[in-house]
């Protein structure tokens, strides 16, 4: 980094606009700005310093942040109204320009009192392209990569202020500094970030084992849970052989009992055709015996033409009425008549006498007075109906008993000698009626099981689920193991890269301030045989009767501490890698005219730009004289002669 | 009912084929009694004059045991029957020779009837009644005609 340029707008002492370019070339890298004091000297120092970093060096700062930045506004500027303070730093960083503008709009205020801050700006420009952070630590981050802040101090610096480096022991910000420069610094902040790292880890694993403890409960939960599944569906399993045993049996006793139904039906068909056959029997029997009683009759049927034609002449010999009345008289089995009158012999005999023809005499009518008596006796024609209906039911029985002979045949020939199988239709719907109940028993329960199962496949489902993630989360913890040793391995190695480091750049640097010190600035060189920087960078004198004592006790006054400390900045530039103008304001201070001499007679030699703030008294043209060739400019601020409160610039 | 019959009281009336009337009567049990084969017996005779010329010997009933009594045993209707055929188609006035007649009448139905049975297998009434409702009216003829009576 070389600055070019620092453009000052009604900042501190500068009202207005105020210009001072810095560059420098490689043969002449020293600036020299001179002014009395109170004029404006620290105020370039602060400029510098406030636009790379938006704050005041750590010496300068105020309680009050705002206060600092209200304190920037010219006092003309800020007494006459609104207005706008602004610092615009032109540098060249690794071959580029970068523009950094901060600016701060303030409201007017009374004289004496800090102004009101309604806005401050920051605009920065690389290679002529605006460059936008999201945030100030994305700006931070940026600028630490051109020049960190911590560093900052062995760059831009007070000479009266730098004596701090030789206090014992030095203090915190110092031995960051000093680490920051020499690089050590970056390899203990990534140290620190792995250690940060390390204790997330940590804790991360911490965690993780202690959802693996307690999932391992869930997971001995899982195994129980599918052992419980695993015996549900054994015992579904053994329920479905038992049921398919069961099917079997339930299909053996349908195929028996159908076929023993079949022939059970052709069994009682033949049974009901049997008492058909039988009643038949019974009945064509029974009718047997009416028309053999009915065939006691038969010889009249027989004879019915004959007696009819006979009747149907023998009526003429008596009237009809007289006829049937005597013989209905005669033909009457009891001795009374319907009148109650007792028939007599004597009233039978003349009946009789009535009726009896001598045959001899009237054969035709005598035969035809007794077929008369005899269809009396027998009614001839209700006798041929009852024959015929008689014939017509046996007839009828005995077709019925042949169509039940016929069945019976043919159901013999369909079943042969097959008896009654009700006993082991009955034994077999009981057997089949076991079994579908077991059967049924076994479906319930395995439904009820797979109902169970589904239940606990879900929950199993879910805790799977979750000891998946534990797989992830084992796979976590393995990785973060992992992480962690890697990270404990990467701080062993930076630790023994530090104190390699440490070792190596504190000797390096020690002997660079050593020479610097012995043979450029110290005012007794035969005393003295260098620096000695400890562990802990503190300084120590050593000398050539051999002691090494730290600075504040060997060289306790303020320049000899004044030259020790440039020494030793002067070798940490030196050794650093980093190219940065090196800013002194007030670079002698306190030291006497041989150390004073020997300092200006260096300065040329700290760095590629050395910009000077000094004040008249310190160096005199005579003092500037032998490292006149290496100037590039000098400038010269003084005071306004019209405004007391404003320092005016000019290149000299 | 007439006590003036043709033939003595006493009179037996008999066959000459009593197994027939075995078979018939008391194995086919188509009768109940015996006199009722011989009245239907008489009247094939008659209806087809039928006589035949074997001696009958084997006694079937009295005339005289013909008569009503209790239950079945009703038998005025046959001997009516007797008397009213062996009046009309048995000739003569011998009683004896009138029996004679009659039972050679009542064998010859038997024989026609027993023929038929043994050729058929069964005793076809039906076919005797309607066969007989052909023959009567000439058989009738011939009686009324004198040639009978």
């Amino acid at each position: 980094m070389k600055i070019k340029q620092l453009i000052l707008q009604n900042f501190r002492p500068f009202y207005g606009r105020h210009t001072l370019t810095l560059t420098t070339t490689e043969d002449k890298p020293l600036v020299l700005i001179k002014a009395n004091n109170d004029v404006g000297k620290t105020s370039v120092f602060m400029a510098i310093y406030f636009c790379l970093y938006g704050r005041l060096p750590l010496a300068y700062r105020g309680t009050n942040p705002r206060e600092d930045l209200a304190r920037h506004a010219n006092r003309t500027a800020r007494v006459k109204g609104n207005g706008r303070t602004f610092v615009k730093l032109i540098f060249e960083h690794k071959g580029k320009i970068y523009d950094i503008i901060r600016s701060i709009d303030f409201r007017k205020a009374e004289l004496g009192e800090l102004p009101e801050i309604e806005s401050e700006g920051l605009d920065v420009y690389e290679g002529g392209e605006p460059q936008h952070f999201k945030d100030i630590e994305e700006y931070n981050d940026y600028i630490e990569a051109i020049l960190p802040e911590d560093a900052s101090q062995f760059f831009l610096f007070d000479g009266e202020d730098i004596q701090k480096y030789t206090q014992h022991p030095p203090t915190e910000d110092v031995r960051h500094a000093i680490e920051m420069v020499l690089g050590i610094r970056e390899l203990l902040n990534a140290r620190e970030d792995l250690e940060v790292i390390e204790q997330e880890l940590g804790r991360d694993l911490n965690n993780f084992l202690a959802k693996v403890a307690q999932r391992s409960t869930e997971a001995k939960a899982v195994q129980e849970l599918g052992n419980e599944i695993d015996k549900l569906r054994e015992e579904n399993r053994q329920l479905e052989k038992k049921m398919e045993e069961l099917q079997e049996v339930i299909k053996s006793c349908d195929r028996e009992l159908m076929k023993d139904m079949a022939i059970q039906e052709k069994v009682n068909e033949r049974a009901i055709k049997e008492q058909e056959k039988a009643r038949a029997r019974d009945e064509i029997a029974a009718i047997k015996e009416e028309k053999r009683d009915f065939n006691r009759h038969i010889g009249v049927l027989l004879v019915n033409p004959l007696l009819e034609k006979l009747s149907e002449m023998g009526v003429s010999q008596v009237p009809d009425w007289k006829r049937t009345a005597i013989s209905a008289l005669l033909s009457w089995e009891s001795d009374t008549c319907i009148c109650e009158r007792e028939i007599t012999p004597e009233i039978r005999a003349r009946f009789e006498e009535l009726l009896d023809k001598k045959f001899e005499e009237r054969p035709v009518e005598f035969l035809g007075e007794r077929a008369v008596q005899l269809l009396l006796r027998t009614e001839g024609k209700a006798l041929e109906r009852r024959f015929y209906e008689l014939e017509s039911r046996k007839a009828g029985l005995e077709t019925g008993l042949a169509a039940c002979e016929d069945e019976i045949e043919k159901l013999n020939k369909e079943i042969g000698e097959q008896k009654d199988l009700s006993f082991d239709i009955r034994a077999k719907e009981t057997t089949r009626k076991n079994a579908a109940d077991d059967f049924e028993t076994y479906r319930r329960k395995r439904d009820e099981n797979n109902g169970i199962i589904t239940e606990k496949n879900a929950s199993l489902e879910r805790m799977r689920n979750k000891l998946v993630d534990e797989e992830q989360m084992n796979k976590d913890i393995k990785l973060k193991s992992q992480h962690l040793q890697s990270c404990k391995d990467c701080k062993s190695a930076i630790n023994v890269a530090i104190e390699s480091l440490v070792d190596e750049t504190r000797k390096e640097v020690q002997q660079l301030a050593s020479d610097i010190f012995v043979n450029c600035l110290t005012n007794n060189p035969k005393l003295y045989r260098g620096i000695e920087i400890t562990d802990n960078f503190e300084l120590k004198i050593k000398t050539v009767a051999g002691t090494t004592l730290p600075v504040w006790i060997q060289a306790p006054s303020a320049g000899q501490s004044q030259i020790i400390a440039t020494s030793f900045i002067a070798a940490l530039n030196r050794y650093t890698a980093r190219e940065a103008p090196v800013v002194i304001d007030t670079p002698i201070g306190r030291l006497d005219p041989v150390h004073k001499n020997n300092l200006i007679k260096y300065y040329p030699k700290i760095g590629p730009q050395i910009v000077i703030l000094y004040q008249p008294n310190e160096l005199t043209d005579t003092d500037i004289e032998p490292i006149g060739k290496y100037v590039s400019s000098e400038w010269h601020m003084t005071r306004d002669p019209a405004n007391p409160d404003a320092t005016i610039i000019s290149k000299e | 009912m007439s006590s003036t019959t043709v033939l003595d009281e006493e009179f037996m009336l008999r066959t000459a084929y009593p197994e027939i009337y075995d078979e018939l009567c008391d194995v086919k049990k188509l009768f109940k009694l015996r006199v009722h084969l011989f009245t239907f017996a008489l009247a094939l005779g008659v209806l087809h004059n039928l006589r035949t010329v074997k001696k009958p010997k084997h006694d079937i009933i009295r005339l005289s045991q013909l008569k009503d009594r209790e239950g079945e045993w009703n038998m005025s209707e046959q001997r009516e029957l007797i008397d009213l055929l062996v009046r009309a188609w048995c000739k003569g006035s011998d009683k004896r020779d009138l029996g004679s007649q009659l039972l050679s009448y009542a064998d010859g139905g038997l024989e026609k009837l027993y023929r038929e049975y043994q050729e058929q297998g069964i005793l076809d009434l039906s076919r005797m009644f309607e066969e007989a409702k052909k023959v009567w009216p000439g058989r009738i003829e011939e009686l009324l005609s004198g040639r009978v009576l």
